[in-house]
């Protein structure tokens, strides 16, 4: 009998410390597919392609039943489309959960906070240099109906203060895994309007209005 | 006891006077330490952190000058391009809320990635400069000894810079040395006082000679540059043509004037202040009433503007020049 709890903890320890630490999956996707950069892409009447995805999941809540199971301890990620270890983030620990709460972006007591390491160093290419602030979201490409130079469009949502806060709050029931679809951005937004949004303004706040729709759970 | 000697410490770089209040950078996230301070400075004067290794901070910002730029009004960064306004005078940075002319940057941490990334002044990036830096066997070994650590990263640099730059307090003017009864006015600088308080004092206040917010003082467009200021940040009409209040301090080593550096002389920028106010929508209230001054007032006025000068913050041989090999050699 002795043997057998002892056993039992054993597992436990060895469960919660490897294969059942709860980790969440941030995949970037268009339409059906995994998110290929560079690739192109025939979206209804356009032809583009994404040559560059970056966005900031913070403040990751986890919830079990309508309260909070878990805080995750990383106050900032940043998910980047050329690494794909990036998508995803571990909590070391086990629970049970089957909702989760994040925001896109960096809230404002951060950015005006100095400077940070890791996924918030400014060397990630995710903070403004001419006037402070992290860009909450990134998606850099070229489309056919872009009429800028070389089709290009750039789309770097920031800005934490009022009234241009881009900074936006999703709700999600999930068991761990979050895509998030791109092609629904290109669906709501008028690409040969909005094509070039580098600081925070209005068009910017309405581009992020768009991102709760962009994250789903995966089935 | 530990405590008392860590403020000692503090004490020897940073010891502003006890009318000056409580500082708005958080030392707790950066304490201040000689190793820091001193790898700051040896960035701060080192070209290293341009893309063609000519144009370093000081460029722009002279020790002689009180940390401004007295040559151009508008600064010349690399391959001799002209930034669109004048570099401002750097001191008492950490009592400043915001930075640059329109408050465009939130913190003195994150101020110098805007000079190391602006294609017009050091064109360069923060992943080039640790590039760079990290070939440096001199570098290593003062970023070890700084911070017990030789990884170069944003975050060491941007500290250093900070440290360097918050030891730049200007504190040991005439006024001050008035203000703690070890001096006395003239009558003429009295005068000139009293004249500063009835028209001045209510934007740049004491006892930094500014309240470091925004204000529209009246200056006219220069058509071609066409600079709105603190709009530009924050995209509201009620910010059109307000730039941050600068301080009076040190003002016979910061000209030329203003966030274009329009005006070579006092005189010019008193003359704007009675004579030249241009009215606008944003224009500061202040100005609702004209300012008059007699000639002779002028004089008095300018007399104690004067005592504001700050020869042993300009000349303290602590701030100047430090080579990166004469580090490495010691
Ligand atoms: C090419 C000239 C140039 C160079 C090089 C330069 N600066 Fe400046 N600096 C300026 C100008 C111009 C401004 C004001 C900019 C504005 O208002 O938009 C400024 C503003 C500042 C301010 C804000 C001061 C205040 O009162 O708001 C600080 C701090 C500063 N610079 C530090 C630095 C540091 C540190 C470096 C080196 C990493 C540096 N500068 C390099 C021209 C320069
Ligand atoms: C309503 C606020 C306000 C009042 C009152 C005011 N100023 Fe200013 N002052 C400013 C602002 C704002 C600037 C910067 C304007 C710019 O560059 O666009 C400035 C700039 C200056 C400068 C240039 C400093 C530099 O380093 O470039 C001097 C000198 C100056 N003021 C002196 C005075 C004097 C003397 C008085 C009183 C007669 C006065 N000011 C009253 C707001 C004010």
């Amino acid at each position: 009998m002795k043997q057998y709890v002892l056993f039992g903890m054993l597992f436990m320890t060895f469960q919660t410390h490897s294969q059942n630490a709860v980790k969440i999956t941030f995949l970037p996707k268009f339409e059906r597919e995994n998110l290929t950069l560079n690739k192109v892409y025939y979206f209804k009447n356009d032809t583009l392609n994404i040559s560059n995805f970056k966005c900031y999941i913070s403040n990751l809540t986890y919830y079990k039943n309508d309260s909070i199971v878990h805080s995750s301890i990383k106050k900032a990620h940043l998910i980047d489309a050329t690494d794909s270890r990036s998508f995803i983030i571990m909590e070391n620990e086990f629970f049970k959960f089957d909702k989760i709460r994040f925001n896109i972006g960096v809230d404002s007591l951060t950015n005006v906070s100095g400077i940070f390491e890791g996924d918030l160093d400014p060397a990630n290419g995710m903070y403004w240099t001419w006037q402070s602030g992290y860009i909450n979201f990134k998606l850099e490409g070229t489309s056919s109906l872009c009429p800028a130079r070389k089709n290009k469009f750039y789309w770097h949502i920031g800005g934490y203060s009022p009234p241009y806060n881009t900074l936006r709050q999703v709700s999600l029931k999930t068991n761990g895994k979050v895509s998030i679809q791109l092609d629904k951005l290109f669906e709501e937004i008028e690409i040969s309007e909005e094509y070039q949004i580098m600081s925070p303004n209005d068009n910017a706040v309405q581009i992020a209005d768009k991102f709760v729709f962009l994250f789903n759970t995966t089935r | 006891m530990i405590l008392s000697f860590v403020l000692k410490k503090d004490n020897l770089f940073f010891s502003p006077p006890d009318y000056f209040p409580k500082t708005v950078y958080n030392f707790e996230q950066n304490p201040l330490d000689s190793n820091k301070i001193e790898l700051g400075r040896i960035l701060f004067y080192d070209p290293i952190l341009s893309k063609d290794n000519t144009i370093s901070c000081a460029s722009c910002h002279s020790p002689f000058n009180a940390f401004a730029h007295t040559d151009h009004d508008l600064s010349h960064g690399i391959f001799d391009s002209i930034g669109n306004r004048n570099a401002p005078a750097l001191f008492n940075l950490a009592w400043q809320k915001t930075f640059m002319w329109d408050g465009a940057i939130n913190h003195l941490d994150m101020q110098a990635l805007a000079p190391i990334s602006h294609p017009s002044e050091m064109g360069s990036n923060i992943n080039e400069v640790i590039k760079k830096l990290n070939e440096s066997k001199a570098y290593k070994k003062l970023f070890l000894n700084a911070f017990q650590d030789s990884t170069i990263s944003t975050s060491k640099i941007l500290k250093a810079l900070s440290q360097f730059q918050l030891t730049l307090v200007s504190s040991n003017t005439k006024y001050d040395k008035v203000k703690m009864g070890k001096e006395t006015f003239t009558e003429q600088e009295k005068n000139g006082y009293q004249l500063y308080k009835n028209n001045c004092a209510s934007c740049h206040s004491e006892p930094f000679f500014s309240n470091y917010n925004f204000e529209n003082n009246g200056l006219p467009i220069d058509q071609t540059l066409n600079d709105m200021g603190r709009y530009v940040i924050t995209q509201n009409e009620n910010d059109k043509r307000k730039f941050k209040v600068p301080s009076l301090r040190n003002l016979s080593f910061t000209y030329p004037y203003m966030h274009d550096g329009r005006f070579m002389t006092l005189k010019e920028v008193i003359n704007h202040y009675t004579s030249g106010i241009e009215y606008s929508e944003t224009l500061s209230l202040q100005f609702n009433e004209s300012i008059e001054l007699s000639s002779n007032e002028k004089v008095d006025l300018i007399s104690f503007l004067l005592t504001l000068n700050d020869k042993d913050f300009v000349f303290n041989k602590k701030h100047q020049f430090k080579k990166i090999a004469d580090q490495a050699k010691e």
